[in-house]
């Protein structure tokens, strides 16, 4: 265990000398815009530390794995026959269409294609646009995610050496969804995987993100993406966390919409041993819509934490929370669901929900739905639950002949599928749907 | 078929049913009334294996098995169907993935191929139509935001798919208005046949002006105290129940 104590902080072992080590590297000081950028992400790290379990924002989630092992720092992608293997393979039920392939948090452009992308979007490297588009990026990294906001998010902007790299110009629609797949394929590895998309006046896109390893190695991702959707500009996202059970994630998304905006996230987790989020959407200007939904399938020892912030600022904005986890096994899941409501936001109409359901005596679900309103003239409600499977319905269908396996199988899939149904990209919702049913049904029991 | 030999059972250690005796054959319709509280849901749960009910004593044999030692899925799967008095609601189920997934259960037990969905959707059109149901509740969650017809309706629908050989109705006559008690029964009687025995649990006389038994059971204190033909239905809904009424149950009040 890490523990700081007054004057002193937890920077964990392996983490003093990556920091020391890539201060000194060309990539550090490649693109002297991003210097600063760089130097206030070291000096916020190294000011504050890992958090420790008195950290409010951290009581649920130890990040004792990440600081105790020791990582080495990502210095160049492993591309090699398997992963360029995995990387065809891993569709996520997209068929053909843009796809960027990053591989241990480097940008591959031979594992990407560019098919359907029309004239004027610009989709590929983050570390290429940084020189070639400072005009597009300068303005916006690290405006969303800050360095200083959280202590991942400073030492992700001094490390990140690449990431995707989306601009939709002014009312470009693009109507392939854009998988940005993340391999990971070396052991003992920390990346910091940097994604920027930004959608012009009302442009639309889908983006799937999607985090994948072809091998069973133990890593550690230190993932960031910011999210620009302009005027009346609409983006719709998932996150498809489906890594290998001995995968370490921590990931902050931060979304800015403007007037007459729209942003949906859709979250599904079924893989990695241990995976936090932070996910943080501002709607900033009048009538900006958000829609979060999230699905989590826990089992083993999985740990998954969900900590959303959904910040009103403007009028007449509504936005909307789901949140469903499915735990077996000794699985830990964890919801912080804050949703404010500034001074200005009259008319906002926010609901967040969150429902968990624990299947196993050894599982443990924390559950903490937070609203806060300084405006008078709202419309605001939240709710979680923590529950079993109804025991009338195993019975009703046991009298129909099923199984209770098959019967808590069928309500398992069910209690998703109310989640998922809510899923923006049909492909995505499908594959999911699909492979969800597999694994609590044909496979029999789920554990 | 179905023999029932002094049958005790117990809900939270509440004794309710205390020496029930009741015999039905293949084609037969039984009827059992019987006031409030009388243990006539407790014996069509019982029947049908709900884990709640304890059987703290007596035997049911059915078709030369013991029933009390098999699972509620084994009874389905060997022809006994339970009409709920409050048909649950499944979200996120729909009413024709939970039949087919019922059904194939069944069909395999009876060593008969599985049915895919282009068939098992041909089939509960057909039997939809027969039974005036609205083709729209197939695909619509199991119970979920039905009105109490269209619930009770749905388990008729469900009896006339899975084809039983003992279907056992707890209280399908509740809620009812006239028009959905009509055509419930209209159901019902389609599906009697000669290999089909029914047990029919309720409380009024009305619905058997439409499912016209053979035989009729007054239940009172956990135990039949009078046995008859249909015109004891008749009778009872003249008379009320407290002459029928077993002597502990005439003391309770």
């Amino acid at each position: 265990m890490t523990t700081a104590t007054a004057g002193t902080v937890a920077t964990g072992g392996c983490w003093p000398a990556h920091l020391e080590a890539f201060e000194k590297s060309a990539a550090f000081r490649r693109v002297p815009w991003a210097l600063d950028l760089r130097k206030t992400g070291l000096a916020s790290f190294r000011e504050s530390g890992f958090p420790t379990p008195s950290d409010e924002e951290w009581l649920y989630t130890s990040v004792e794995p990440i600081t105790s092992n020791a990582f080495r720092q990502s210095l160049a992608p492993n591309v090699d026959g398997l992963v360029a293997n995995h990387a065809a393979r891993f569709t996520f039920g997209l068929k053909g269409g843009p796809r960027l392939v990053l591989v241990d948090g480097f940008f591959s452009r031979e594992l990407s294609s560019f098919e359907g992308l029309p004239e004027g979007v610009i989709a590929g490297s983050l570390a290429e646009a940084m020189e070639s588009h400072s005009d597009l990026v300068e303005p916006r990294l690290g405006r969303l995610a800050r360095p200083g906001s959280t202590s991942f998010v400073s030492l992700n902007t001094a490390l990140f050496q690449d990431g995707a790299f989306l601009y939709v110009p002014p009312g470009r629609v693009v109507d392939a969804p854009i998988l940005v797949l993340h391999l990971s394929h070396a052991s003992y590895v920390a990346s910091h995987p940097r994604h920027l998309f930004v959608l012009g006046e009302g442009a639309q896109a889908s983006v799937v993100e999607a985090w994948a390893s072809p091998s069973c190695d133990l890593y550690f991702t230190n993932a960031v993406t910011e999210a620009d959707v302009a005027r009346g500009a609409a983006l719709r996202s998932a996150r498809i966390e489906a890594e290998s059970g001995n995968a370490f994630q921590i990931a902050s998304t931060q979304v800015r919409v403007a007037e007459g905006g729209f942003y949906q996230s859709d979250v599904a987790v079924t893989g990695a041993e241990f995976f936090r989020h932070d996910l943080g959407v501002r709607l900033e200007g009048e009538r900006a819509e958000a829609r979060l939904f999230g699905l989590s399938v826990a089992s083993g020892r999985q740990h998954v934490d969900h900590h959303t912030v959904i910040d009103h600022s403007k009028p007449n904005c509504p936005s909307r929370e789901y949140y469903k986890a499915i735990l077996t096994g000794r699985s830990r899941v964890v919801f912080n669901g804050k949703v404010f409501v500034r001074q200005d936001a009259q008319k906002t109409d926010a609901k967040q929900t969150n429902k968990n359901l624990l299947l196993s005596e050894d599982a443990r679900v924390d559950t903490k739905p937070q609203l806060e309103i300084f405006a008078d003239d709202v419309k605001c409600t939240h709710g979680a639950t923590v529950g079993q499977l109804d025991e009338d319905m195993v019975y009703y269908c046991r009298t129909r002949g099923l199984s209770p396996e098959v019967a808590r199988g069928i309500l398992t899939y069910a209690f998703a599928r109310d989640a998922l149904q809510h899923f923006a990209i049909p492909a995505v919702r499908e594959h999911i749907d699909q492979s969800l049913y597999q694994r609590l049904l044909d496979a029999g029991r789920f554990a | 078929m179905l023999e029932v030999k002094d049958l005790q059972a117990a809900v939270a250690k509440k004794p309710i049913l205390k020496g029930l005796s009741l015999s039905v054959k293949a084609g037969e319709v039984h009827a059992i009334m019987g006031p409030n509280g009388s243990g006539k849901s407790t014996l069509a749960q019982v029947l049908a294996g709900h884990p709640s009910y304890e059987v703290t004593g007596g035997t049911v044999t059915y078709e030369g098995k013991d029933l009390l030692a098999m699972s509620p899925e084994d009874r389905a799967k060997d022809g006994i169907f339970l009409a709920f008095q409050y048909p649950v609601e499944i979200p996120g189920v729909s009413n024709s993935y939970f039949l087919r997934a019922g059904y194939n259960e069944i069909r395999r037990h009876r060593g008969e191929p599985e049915v895919d969905v282009m068939d098992f959707n041909k089939l509960l059109k057909e039997k939809s139509k027969v039974l005036h149901i609205d083709e729209s509740l197939l695909n619509r969650p199991v119970n979920e935001g039905f009105s109490g017809g269209e619930k009770k309706r749905n388990e008729i629908f469900q009896l006339a798919v899975l084809e039983p050989k003992l279907a056992i109705l707890d209280e399908t006559d509740s809620g009812l208005d006239i028009d959905a008690l009509r055509a419930v029964s209209d159901g019902v009687n389609r599906l009697r046949s000669k290999d089909r025995a029914f047990i029919v649990v309720t409380h009024y006389q009305r619905l058997l002006n439409y499912i016209v038994p053979d035989f009729v059971h007054v239940l009172s204190a956990g135990r039949i105290v009078k046995s008859g033909g249909k015109e004891l239905a008749l009778e009872l809904e003249k008379r009320g129940y407290d002459w029928v009424k077993a002597p502990e149950a005439a003391e309770a009040r």
